[in-house]
C-alpha cells in the first residue's frame, strides 16, 4: 500500500450523502484525507487555489446548485492542470444517456448513488482500488472507465 | 495534429534503467523487468542519486523485497497476457512460480497482502485493460479480441468485460468513439 | 483569229503592198546587175574583136614586111624606096594597141612580149636579108640561109599569132557562156517578179478600194444613225488643269437629237465646255463617271436624271473611252421611267388582288378541305310525259364513300333510287323534285342506316342547270349536342338548385358583379348571411357596404378598391354585422372572369372561434407538457432522494455488526425498506414511461441477438434464482433505439421469469419469423411492407385471454401485491416502446397454460 494518505475530494449538495460518505470512507482499510464541498462552486475554488494538494480522485454528484457536476467535469477536463484527475461522478441518475454523456465528456467513473451503506462502502471500495492497480501497475489510464 | 502510439512499457523501463545506470558508471545486470542486480552494493549517496534521477521518470526503487516480488508478478502477469503462445502451453501459477522461484501459494499471499487483490483478480484486469487498449484501436473485432486474449468465447470477454468495468464492450467502445470525435472537433 | 478574217484584213493587204514594193525593188537591182553586167560582156567582147583585128593587124603587118623585102629582093629594088622600115612605126603602134587592149589578160601579155622578141628577130633576119645582093639565078646559100631565116622567123611569129588567137578564142567561149546563162535567166526573173508584184498591186488595190468603198459605206451609215437614232451621241475632250486633273470636258462631237434637250443645234455647241453648256452635269455625278471612265478606261452604264430649263430627264448613258475622249449615248428613258412608274403602280394593284384571290381560294380550298360535307351532282330523269322519275348521279365526293360505304366508282352513273331506296319514303326525293321544278333550294334532315350505322344526315338541294347538287354531312353529333344540351339544362337546373340548398348548409353565398354594365347579383343564401330576405334590397356593392363592420370598413374598401383596379380579386377576411346586429365574420374570395367578378364568401364564424379554442387548447397542452417535464425531473431527483435515504439509514442501522435490534424491529425495518424500494421501482418505471420520447436521430440498427445477450446479463440474478431457461432462436437486426429496445426485452422477460408456476422452473422460447404486411391477421395500422414477428413464450402462470389487452395498460395489474411484486408499469412501456417503433404487440394466453407475446416490428 502506499505509505502516503490518499487525497479524495466529494462535492455534494446533500448533506447526508456528505456524511454517509465520510463514514463509509471511514470504514475502509486505505489510508485517505477526504474534503468535501457543498457544491461545485465550491471545488472548483478550491483546486484552483495555489499550492493546492489535488486530491487523486474527485467525486462529483450531478444535480448540484450554482455549479453542477456536469460543468465541473467540463471545467476540469479544459484545465490543463486538473486533465490528469480521477473523477467519480456521483448521482442518483440512471439514466443511460445521462450516464453515456459524462463518460463521454471525461468522466472515469460513474456510481449511482446506492441504497444501502454496504453498496456505498463497497463502491467506494472498489473505486480506490481501480485507482490503486492503475496508479501501481502499468495500466492505460485513458482507457479507466468503470460504471457501479 | 493528432497521433496515435502504440508503445511497449518495458522496453521504455529497460532504456531508461540501462541509460541512467551507465551514466552513473554502474556495475549492474537487469534480471527481468523490475529487478537490477549490482556487483557491489551500491553506497548510500549513490543510492539516493539513483532514487533522484529514476524518479524522474517515475521509477521507484523499492527497497522491499515484498514489492518488488509483486512488481515481479504483475510484469510476469503482462508478459504471459501478451505472449499468445504461453497460455496455451502453461498453467499460469505454473508458469508464474516456475519463472519467479517461488511457489504459487506464496506468491499468491504475497501479492493480496500487498495489493488487497488477488492475483487472478489483477490478471482479469490486466487482461480488460488490453482488451479496452484493443477496442479503442478499433482494428479488430471482439472475437478476435477475445481469441488474442485467450477467451473461451466473445461471451465470456463480453461478460468479464462488463463485470470489470460496469459497461459493455459495445458501450465502451462508443464512449471512446464519442470521445475521440469530441475532442477532434474541439481542435 | 481566223484566217478569213486575217485575209480580209485591211493591215494584212498593207502588210501585203509593203512585201510587193520590196520584190519590185528587189527585182529592180537584180536587173540592174544583170544589165550592168551585160554591158560588161558587151565591151569585153568587142575588145576581144577589137584585140582579134588587131592581132591580124599586126602580123598583116610582119607579112607584109617580110614580102616587101622579098619583092626588093626579086626586084631588085635596090633603091630601098620601099623597105620594111617603113612599117615599122605602124607595128609598133599596133604592137602598142594589143598591149593595151590585153592589159588584163596576163598569158596574152606574155605572149606579146615573146611576139616582140620574134619581131626583134624578123627586124634583124630582114635586115640581113635587105643585104643580100641581087642574083639572077641562084643565091648563094648564106643569102639563102637568110632568106629562109625570115621565113622561120615568120613562121614563130604565126604560131605566136595563133597562139594569141587561140587564147582569144579560149576567152570568147567562156564569156559566151556567161553571157548565155545570163542572158537566159535574168530576164525570166524579172519577168516572173514583174508579173507577180503586179498581181499583187492589182489584189492590193482592189480590196483597199472595196475597204474604202466599205469604210465610206459605213460612214454614211454611221452619219445616218447618228442623225436618225433617238440617243444622243456625244464624244467629250478632256480638259486639264495644271495639276493634270480632268476639270471639264468640251464637245467634240454630238449628233443632232441634243436639240431636243438643249435647244442647240449641234454646230453650236461643238467646241463648247460642259460647264458652258450643261453645268447640271457636275451636279447630277455624270462628269464624275466620265472622268471615271476615263481613269478606268472601262465603259460605265449609269441613270441620272438631269434638269434643264426646269424639266427632269432621265438619261441613260453609256460612256466609252475613246481617243482619249469619251464616247456617250444617252437615251431618253424620262418616258420609260414614268411607265416603269405607271407599271410598278398597276403590278401591286395586280398582286394586291393576286392576294385577294389567293386567299380567297385558300380559303376555299380549306373550307372544301376541311369539310366533312358529301358533295354531290345529279341529272334528271324524266318520263315520256317529262315527269321527273328519278335523278342520275354525275358526280359525288370522296365523302359519300365515307357517310355511306359505297365507293364512288359505284354510286357515279347510276340513279339514286337504286343505291338509296329510302329516300322515297323519308321526303328526301319529294324535295329534290320540288327543287327541280321550283328552282328553289331546299334542307332535309333524317337519320339513315347505312351498314349498321345509323346517323343523322343534313342535306342541302340546290337546283343547277336542270340538275340537282346536293351537299350533305353527317348532322349526329350535333343532333345528339343538341339532345345533350337539353339534358345538361335540365341537369343544371336541377344542379342550381342543389348549390342554392349547399350555400345554406355551407354557410356560403355567392356573387357576380359586371363591372362593365355594373349589374350585380347576390345568391339567396348571401341574402340570409345577412338575415335579409332574398331579393330584400337590389343588389349593388352600394347597398352591400352599410352591412361591412365599421372597424373592417377601411380594410374592405382597399381590397374592393384594388380588386377594381387589378382586376384581380385576393382572398381576405372581414366582418359584417347582419340586420339583427349579429357579428359575422366572411371569408371573401374570388375571381375576376370576363368583365365580371365572381365570388364566394363563407361565414366562419364558427371556425374562427373553434381554432382560437385549438390555439388556446395547444397551448394548455404546451403547458402540461412542461409541467410533466418539470415533473419527470423532480420524480428522477427530488423524489428518489428522501427513498434513498430512508434504505441507507435504515442499511446503516442494519448492517452494524452489534445490532441490538429485536427480531421485531428488525423486521419493521425490513418493511419499511421493502416499502420504499418498491416506491423507488414505480417511480423510476414512470420516469422511463415518460422519458419514452424520443427523436428520429436516435434510431440505429438493433441486433436483437445482442439485446437479448445484455438483458440476460442484467437478469442473472433472478434467472438464476428460478433456474428459467431460455431458448433463443436466431434474431434478425431491427431499426430502433437501442436502449428501448433493451428494456421492452427486459420486461418481458424479466414478466416472464417472474410469473412463473409455482413448482416449474420457467421456460421462454424467443423465436422469429418474417412476414409480409398481407399475412398479418392482426389489426394495426401496417404501414411497411415486411414485419418481423418475434413471439416470446412461456410456460408461466398466464391470464385469461379477456384481460389480453388491459395488461398493457398503466398500473393495470391482474395480481394482488403480496402474490407477485409489480408495478403495473412494465408492460405498458413495451406497448408505447412498441408503438414509438411503429409496431404492435399482443399477448395470447390461457391461465395456468402459459403466455405468448407477439412482438411486430418493421423489417
Amino acid at each position: 500500500m502506499p505509505l502516503h494518505t490518499l487525497n479524495i475530494a466529494l462535492a455534494d449538495d446533500d448533506e447526508d450523502d456528505r456524511m454517509l460518505f465520510k463514514e463509509a470512507i471511514d470504514e475502509i482499510k486505505i489510508k485517505t484525507k477526504l474534503s468535501l464541498f457543498n457544491n461545485g462552486e465550491e471545488l472548483m475554488e478550491h483546486l484552483s487555489l495555489p499550492g493546492v494538494v489535488l486530491p487523486q480522485i474527485v467525486f462529483l454528484d450531478l444535480n448540484m446548485p450554482i455549479k453542477n457536476g456536469m460543468q465541473c467535469l467540463h471545467e476540469i477536463r479544459n484545465t490543463p492542470c486538473l486533465k490528469e484527475l480521477l473523477v467519480a461522478i456521483y448521482s442518483t441518475s440512471s439514466s443511460e444517456a445521462d450516464i453515456e454523456e459524462t463518460f463521454i465528456n471525461g468522466a472515469n467513473i460513474y456510481i449511482n448513488k446506492p441504497n444501502s451503506f454496504g453498496a456505498l462502502k463497497k463502491a467506494i471500495d472498489k473505486v480506490l482500488q481501480l485507482n490503486w492497480q492503475y496508479h501501481t501497475s502499468a495500466l492505460n489510464r485513458d482507457n479507466f472507465l468503470l460504471r457501479i | 495534429m493528432r497521433i496515435y502510439l502504440k508503445f511497449d512499457f518495458n522496453t521504455i523501463c529497460k532504456t531508461v534503467i540501462q541509460e541512467q545506470l551507465n551514466a552513473m558508471g554502474m556495475d549492474y545486470t537487469i534480471h527481468g523487468v523490475g529487478e537490477v542486480e549490482f556487483r557491489r552494493k551500491p553506497t548510500q549517496d549513490e543510492e539516493q542519486r539513483m532514487e533522484d534521477m529514476l524518479g524522474n521518470y517515475g521509477i521507484e526503487i523499492m527497497d522491499d523485497h515484498q514489492i518488488a516480488l509483486v512488481q515481479r508478478v504483475k510484469d510476469t502477469v503482462t508478459e504471459w497476457i501478451l505472449d499468445e503462445e504461453l497460455p496455451k502451453r502453461y498453467n499460469f501459477s505454473t508458469y508464474l512460480s516456475d519463472k519467479l522461484n517461488y511457489t504459487y501459494t506464496y506468491l499468491s499471499s504475497i501479492f493480496s497482502e500487498a495489493t488487497y487483490s488477488s492475483i487472478e483478480n489483477f490478471v482479469i484486469l490486466k487482461k480488460i485493460d488490453i482488451a479496452k487498449t484493443f477496442i479503442g484501436q478499433n482494428n479488430l473485432t471482439l472475437t478476435e479480441i477475445a481469441y488474442k486474449l485467450n477467451y473461451s468465447s466473445v461471451a465470456h470477454l463480453s461478460a468479464q468485460f462488463k463485470k470489470t468495468t460496469g459497461l459493455t464492450p459495445s458501450s465502451f467502445q462508443k464512449i471512446i468513439k464519442k470521445r475521440k470525435e469530441r475532442s477532434l472537433t474541439k481542435e | 483569229m481566223t484566217w478569213h478574217k486575217v485575209v480580209s484584213s485591211t493591215k494584212f493587204f498593207a502588210i501585203l503592198l509593203v512585201l510587193a514594193v520590196a520584190l519590185l525593188m528587189f527585182i529592180g537591182s537584180v536587173s540592174y546587175k544583170q544589165v550592168i553586167r551585160l554591158g560588161e560582156s558587151a565591151d569585153w567582147v568587142s575588145q576581144s574583136l577589137k584585140v582579134d583585128m588587131e592581132i591580124d593587124q599586126l602580123f598583116s603587118y610582119y607579112h607584109q614586111m617580110q614580102s616587101v623585102e622579098f619583092k626588093n629582093l626579086l626586084l631588085r629594088d635596090t633603091l630601098g624606096i620601099s623597105s620594111y622600115e617603113v612599117y615599122k612605126p605602124q607595128v609598133l603602134s599596133s604592137h602598142k594597141k594589143l598591149k593595151e587592149l590585153t592589159y588584163n589578160n596576163p598569158v596574152q601579155q606574155k605572149t606579146l612580149l615573146r611576139v616582140m622578141h620574134w619581131q626583134d628577130s624578123l627586124y634583124r633576119a630582114l635586115a640581113t636579108m635587105s643585104s643580100i645582093p641581087f642574083q639572077k639565078t641562084t643565091y648563094s646559100k648564106s643569102d639563102q640561109d637568110k632568106i629562109a631565116k625570115v621565113s622561120e622567123v615568120l613562121t614563130q611569129l604565126n604560131l605566136l599569132k595563133n597562139q594569141m588567137q587561140q587564147e582569144m578564142q579560149l576567152q570568147l567561149a567562156k564569156r559566151k557562156d556567161d553571157y548565155k546563162s545570163q542572158i537566159f535567166f535574168t530576164p525570166l526573173m524579172t519577168l516572173l517578179l514583174g508579173m507577180f508584184a503586179l498581181i499583187i498591186f492589182v489584189i492590193s488595190y482592189l480590196q483597199i478600194n472595196s475597204q474604202r468603198k466599205k469604210t465610206a459605206r459605213t460612214e454614211k451609215f454611221l452619219q445616218n444613225v447618228l442623225s436618225s437614232t433617238e440617243n444622243i451621241i456625244s464624244y467629250f475632250l478632256p480638259i486639264y488643269d495644271s495639276a493634270g486633273e480632268i476639270k471639264d470636258f468640251s464637245i467634240a462631237f454630238t449628233n443632232e437629237k441634243i436639240e431636243q434637250v438643249l435647244s442647240q443645234k449641234p454646230d453650236e455647241l461643238v467646241n463648247g465646255k460642259m460647264s458652258d453648256l450643261i453645268p447640271d452635269n457636275f451636279k447630277n455625278g455624270i462628269f464624275q463617271e466620265l472622268v471615271a471612265v476615263l481613269k478606268d478606261k472601262k465603259a460605265r452604264k449609269f441613270e441620272k436624271p438631269f434638269e434643264f430649263k426646269g424639266t427632269t430627264f432621265w438619261f441613260k448613258t453609256t460612256a466609252v473611252e475613246m481617243e482619249n475622249g469619251v464616247l456617250t449615248t444617252s437615251i431618253d428613258t424620262t418616258l420609260e421611267r414614268q411607265h416603269n412608274q405607271n407599271l410598278k403602280v398597276l403590278n401591286q394593284q395586280l398582286e394586291t388582288q393576286n392576294n385577294h384571290l389567293e386567299d380567297t381560294q385558300a380559303f376555299l380550298n380549306s373550307i372544301l378541305e376541311s369539310t366533312s360535307n358529301t358533295v354531290s351532282h345529279l341529272s334528271t330523269q324524266r318520263d315520256a310525259q317529262g315527269q321527273i322519275k328519278d335523278f342520275k348521279y354525275l358526280f359525288a365526293n370522296k365523302e359519300i364513300e365515307k357517310l355511306t360505304g359505297i365507293p364512288v366508282a359505284e354510286i357515279v352513273g347510276k340513279s339514286i333510287s337504286q343505291i338509296f331506296p329510302f329516300i322515297k319514303e323519308n321526303g328526301l326525293f319529294n324535295l329534290m323534285v320540288k327543287c327541280v321544278n321550283q328552282k328553289s333550294m331546299e334542307t332535309h334532315e333524317a337519320k339513315y342506316t347505312f351498314q349498321d350505322r345509323q346517323a343523322w344526315i343534313h342535306t342541302t338541294i340546290n337546283n343547277l342547270n336542270n340538275g340537282l347538287t346536293l351537299t350533305s354531312h353527317n348532322s349526329t353529333q350535333i343532333v345528339e349536342a343538341k339532345q345533350r344540351l337539353q339534358e345538361l339544362n335540365e341537369q343544371l337546373s336541377v344542379q342550381n338548385s342543389i348549390l342554392n340548398d349547399a350555400e345554406e348548409v355551407a354557410k356560403i353565398g355567392s356573387y357576380r358583379w359586371n363591372i362593365t354594365t355594373m349589374q350585380a347579383t347576390m345568391s339567396d343564401n348571401f341574402y340570409r348571411l345577412l338575415e335579409c330576405e332574398p331579393g330584400e334590397f337590389p343588389p349593388s356593392p352600394e347597398n352591400y357596404r352599410p352591412f361591412v363592420h365599421p372597424k373592417d370598413l377601411v380594410e374592405y374598401e382597399k381590397n374592393f378598391k384594388s380588386a377594381l383596379e387589378e382586376k384581380l380579386t385576393n382572398s381576405f377576411t372581414y366582418r359584417i354585422v347582419t340586420k339583427t346586429g349579429k357579428v359575422k365574420h366572411l371569408q371573401n374570395s374570388g375571381h375576376y372572369l370576363q368583365n365580371e367578378f365572381v365570388g364566394v364568401v363563407k361565414d366562419i364564424s364558427t371556425e374562427l372561434r373553434n381554432e382560437q379554442k385549438l390555439i388556446d387548447k395547444n397551448l394548455e397542452l404546451k403547458r402540461s407538457n412542461k409541467e410533466l417535464e418539470s415533473f419527470s425531473r423532480v420524480a428522477s431527483h427530488d423524489l428518489q432522494e428522501p427513498l434513498r435515504k430512508i434504505q441507507l439509514f435504515i442499511s446503516r442501522l442494519t448492517e452494524r455488526d452489534n445490532s441490538s435490534f429485536s427480531k421485531q424491529e428488525e423486521e419493521y425495518l425490513k418493511k419499511i425498506s421493502s416499502s420504499a424500494n418498491r416506491m423507488q421501482t414505480l417511480i423510476k418505471y414512470l420516469l422511463s414511461y415518460s422519458r419514452l420520447t424520443t427523436t428520429k436521430k436516435d434510431y440505429d440498427k438493433v441486433n436483437l441477438n445482442l439485446v437479448m445477450e445484455k438483458v440476460q446479463e442484467d437478469l442473472e440474478a433472478p434467472i438464476k434464482e428460478t433456474g428459467a431457461q431460455i431458448i433463443t432462436g436466431e434474431l434478425p437486426m431491427v431499426k430502433g433505439i437501442s436502449f428501448q429496445i433493451e428494456q421492452l426485452f427486459r420486461n418481458l422477460i424479466s414478466n416472464s421469469v417472474k410469473y412463473h408456476s409455482k413448482g416449474c422452473s420457467p421456460k421462454i422460447l424467443i423465436n422469429s419469423t418474417k412476414l409480409e404486411r398481407g399475412e398479418i391477421k392482426d389489426k394495426f395500422r401496417k404501414k411497411a411492407k415486411h414485419y418481423f414477428c418475434i413471439s416470446i413464450e412461456d410456460n408461466g402462470i398466464g391470464f385469461a385471454q379477456e384481460d389480453a389487452n388491459k395488461i398493457f395498460e398503466l398500473f393495470q395489474r391482474l395480481h394482488n401485491k403480496n402474490q407477485y411484486s409489480g408495478t403495473g408499469i412494465g408492460l405498458a412501456i413495451c406497448k408505447k416502446i412498441i408503438e414509438k417503433h411503429k409496431g404492435h404487440i399482443v399477448a395470447i394466453s390461457e391461465p395456468n397454460k402459459g403466455a405468448t407475446f407477439h412482438i411486430y416490428l418493421p423489417a
